[in-house]
């Protein structure tokens, strides 16, 4: 990794439980580990209620850990209260202070601790500067637009230089075209300011284009924590691969192996071909086939490729791609994106046709273990 | 046909229905300049004699002694419930805020009974706190007066500012006291800039409110007050007997302005604030 040692947050073996009001426990962090380095850009990504928002108040303090340890800087955390700590947030609605001035929500931090009112001016006009809102610090925050608030709200958070910014899914209210401008603007601006951001979200596409690394969560538990390309290419299992882009995902047994690959025979019966690896015979593995993955023609020599064979049963034009989805004739569903497809080549995707998909073996992933 | 007959009944009621509420009102207001010295519902010509009287100026009736006399214990007892409902505002107004702020911020053993009990004073009949009151304040040594009203009204007034401070902190986002902490703001400090001044309009109404049943309250009073320390209510009541003095129009017509005053005032603090919220609640969430 291109950052430095020290780590800015270290979690381990991070628990919480919640008491519900009719008495049951939820298990909101069930042994979470993580470390945040200096100016990197990690993403909590996972489905809703799969503990991303507890695991950001627990570093911001305002939940406490049922046990595991919380170092932020290398100061243990665990019984610092949060308005002690290193560390500032986005929040999800904004939590704008309504009865002050955008300059005072700004300054808010600076004014804590005694900044006197020229510097505090100074700084805050940088932060609303460096956030596009520049010269609006007289306004009501009940005044401002959705966008513009969260701005202000962003600005407030960093006018302080917090060792570490935590985002909790500060885009989703935001509509299409303004959460893509924001995301690059976050982007750039946490490489401006040097600080470790850490972003939620629920949006894998979202995940994928901004961060350093991601971190998958699911019911309380680190699915994989990688670089997103590690992510897309190599999920850890199938839940991973299900959630972040479209997959393709076979639960087989290896039937035959030679010295490069492997043959396998899925549950229902389709015939896949893999890159061997460390696979062994009679192996339960499950394999994954990115829908971009496929080919009309086979691209290279037969040798090192495979094909699935099915009927087609839809084919959508989506801009460039064209989307197929195809039935083998064992009944196995294949999705599959083909750019640029010739002409002579658009008759093969037409719904009934039947259709011979190629991919590349070593291209396959297999994931460890045929169970879920 | 028919609707039109419909609509003149509804207005003919509704006109009706005003009348009733306002036209005392209005007779208290235009007595209050009665000139007639010995009957008060005959009208004498106009005279600002009884507000000259109130306010201890020279008037007409100067001379007769009796009159003066009465009138100071009528002053008398409008000072005691002046300064017995400021007192009970006060008291009642931190006591309650302090109450509703650690109900809707603090988790803990039998919340949910702890706030029934804050609602039982409201309920529970005048005639019932009343006499309960006066037994406690006996039994416990307390000699009925001044003290023994304040507190007697704090019993039940905490419960309306609590009432009313905690709706509005019900509707207070706590992210927002969250997002002071997470800024580096102690508890205190979270407390003095946010919490305090989004919560401000319901703490002065209920300081409001409590002034104002303070003032007004008779039956309660009745039971707890002493024989040296008597509240323009029951004053006023005690007067039925007596006879009624005309000054009591003057100081009703005072009185209402007062309270209409009040209640300009907390209407436009109402009306201020919340313009502010509703526009941030447009955008959040
Ligand atoms: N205050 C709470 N009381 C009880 N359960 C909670 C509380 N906060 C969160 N939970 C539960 O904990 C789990 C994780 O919640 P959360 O961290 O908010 O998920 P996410 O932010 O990923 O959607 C969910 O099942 C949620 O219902
Ligand atoms: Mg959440």
């Amino acid at each position: 990794m291109s950052h430095t040692n020290t780590p800015v947050v270290e979690i381990k073996a991070a628990v919480k439980h919640y008491r519900t009001p009719e008495g049951q426990a939820v298990r909101a962090l069930d042994g979470v580990d993580l470390s945040v380095g200096a100016n990197e850009f990690v993403t909590l990504l996972g489905p809703s209620g799969c503990g991303k928002t507890t695991l950001l108040r627990a570093i911001s303090g305002f939940e406490q850990l049922d046990s595991g340890s919380l170092i932020i800087q290398g100061q243990p955390m665990n019984d610092v209260p949060p308005y002690q700590r290193p560390v500032n947030t986005v929040f999800q609605s904004y939590a704008l202070f309504p009865h002050l001035s955008v300059g005072d929500n700004v300054g808010y931090a600076l004014e804590v601790r005694g900044v006197p009112r020229k510097e505090r001016d100074t700084r805050v006009g940088e932060a609303l500067e460096m956030v596009g809102m520049g010269g609006l610090q007289k306004r009501k925050p009940g005044l401002l637009s959705g966008g513009q608030q969260q701005r202000v709200a962003l600005a407030r958070a960093i006018v302080n230089r917090p060792a570490l910014l935590l985002l909790d899914e500060p885009l989703s209210a935001l509509d299409r075209h303004l959460r893509q401008s924001m995301q690059r603007e976050l982007k750039k601006l946490q490489s401006e300011l040097g600080i470790a951001f850490v972003f939620v979200t629920h949006d894998q596409e979202e995940a994928l284009t901004m961060s350093d690394r991601i971190v998958v969560l699911n019911g309380g538990h680190v699915q994989q924590i990688g670089r997103p390309e590690a992510i897309y290419d190599r999920p850890a299992n199938a839940f991973v691969a299900g959630f972040i882009g479209e997959s393709n995902l076979f639960k087989a047994r290896v039937s035959v192996v030679d010295d490069q690959h492997a043959e396998l025979v899925s549950d229902v019966g389709d015939t896949l071909r893999v890159r061997r690896g460390e696979l062994q015979l009679n192996q339960q593995v499950q394999v994954l086939l990115r829908p971009e993955q496929f080919h009309l023609d086979c691209p290279g020599s037969s040798d090192s490729h495979a094909w699935l064979e099915g009927v087609v049963e839809q084919t959508v034009f989506v801009g460039k791609d064209f989307e197929v989805s195809m039935r083998t004739p064992q009944g196995s569903q294949v999705k599959a994106v083909v750019r640029d497809a010739a002409r002579q080549a658009l008759q093969r995707l037409h719904a009934g046709e039947t259709l011979r998909l190629w991919y590349a073996s070593q291209a396959a992933h297999v994931l460890a273990g045929g169970a879920r | 046909m028919m609707r039109r007959l419909g609509q003149n009944l509804l207005s003919g009621y509704s006109l009706l229905f005003f009348v009733f509420l306002y036209l005392p009102i209005g007779l208290i207001f235009v007595y209050s300049f009665n000139g007639n010295p010995l009957n008060m519902m005959i009208w004498g010509g106009f005279s600002l004699d009884w507000y000259r009287s109130i306010f201890g100026m020279a008037n007409s009736l100067a001379d007769n002694v009796q009159y003066i006399e009465s009138t100071d214990q009528l002053l008398g007892s409008l000072r005691t419930s002046l300064s017995v409902a400021l007192i009970t505002a006060l008291i009642s107004t931190v006591i309650g805020t302090l109450t509703a702020l650690a109900l809707a911020r603090f988790r803990f053993r039998l919340q949910g009974f702890y706030r029934m009990l804050l609602f039982m004073p409201m309920m529970m009949p005048d005639v019932v706190l009343g006499i309960s009151l006066l037994i406690f304040f006996v039994n416990i040594g307390i000699p009925l007066g001044k003290v023994s009203i304040i507190i007697g009204h704090c019993s039940f007034l905490v419960s309306y500012v609590f009432i009313v401070v905690s709706a509005r902190l019900a509707g207070m986002d706590t992210r927002l006291e969250e997002a002071s902490a997470d800024l580096g703001a102690n508890p205190w400090y979270t407390f003095r800039r946010i919490t305090l001044p989004m919560i401000l309009p319901g703490v002065i109404g209920g300081a409001l409110l409590s002034f104002i049943i303070s003032m007004d309250d008779l039956v309660i009073t009745y039971f707890i007050s002493g024989v040296d320390s008597t509240t323009l209510p029951v004053y006023i009541y005690g007067m039925i007997r007596r006879g009624i003095k005309p000054e009591i129009n003057a100081i009703a017509t005072l009185l209402i302005l007062a309270s209409l005053l009040i209640a300009a005032v907390g209407l436009y603090l109402r009306n201020r604030q919340p313009a502010a919220l509703k526009a941030e609640d447009s955008h959040g969430s």
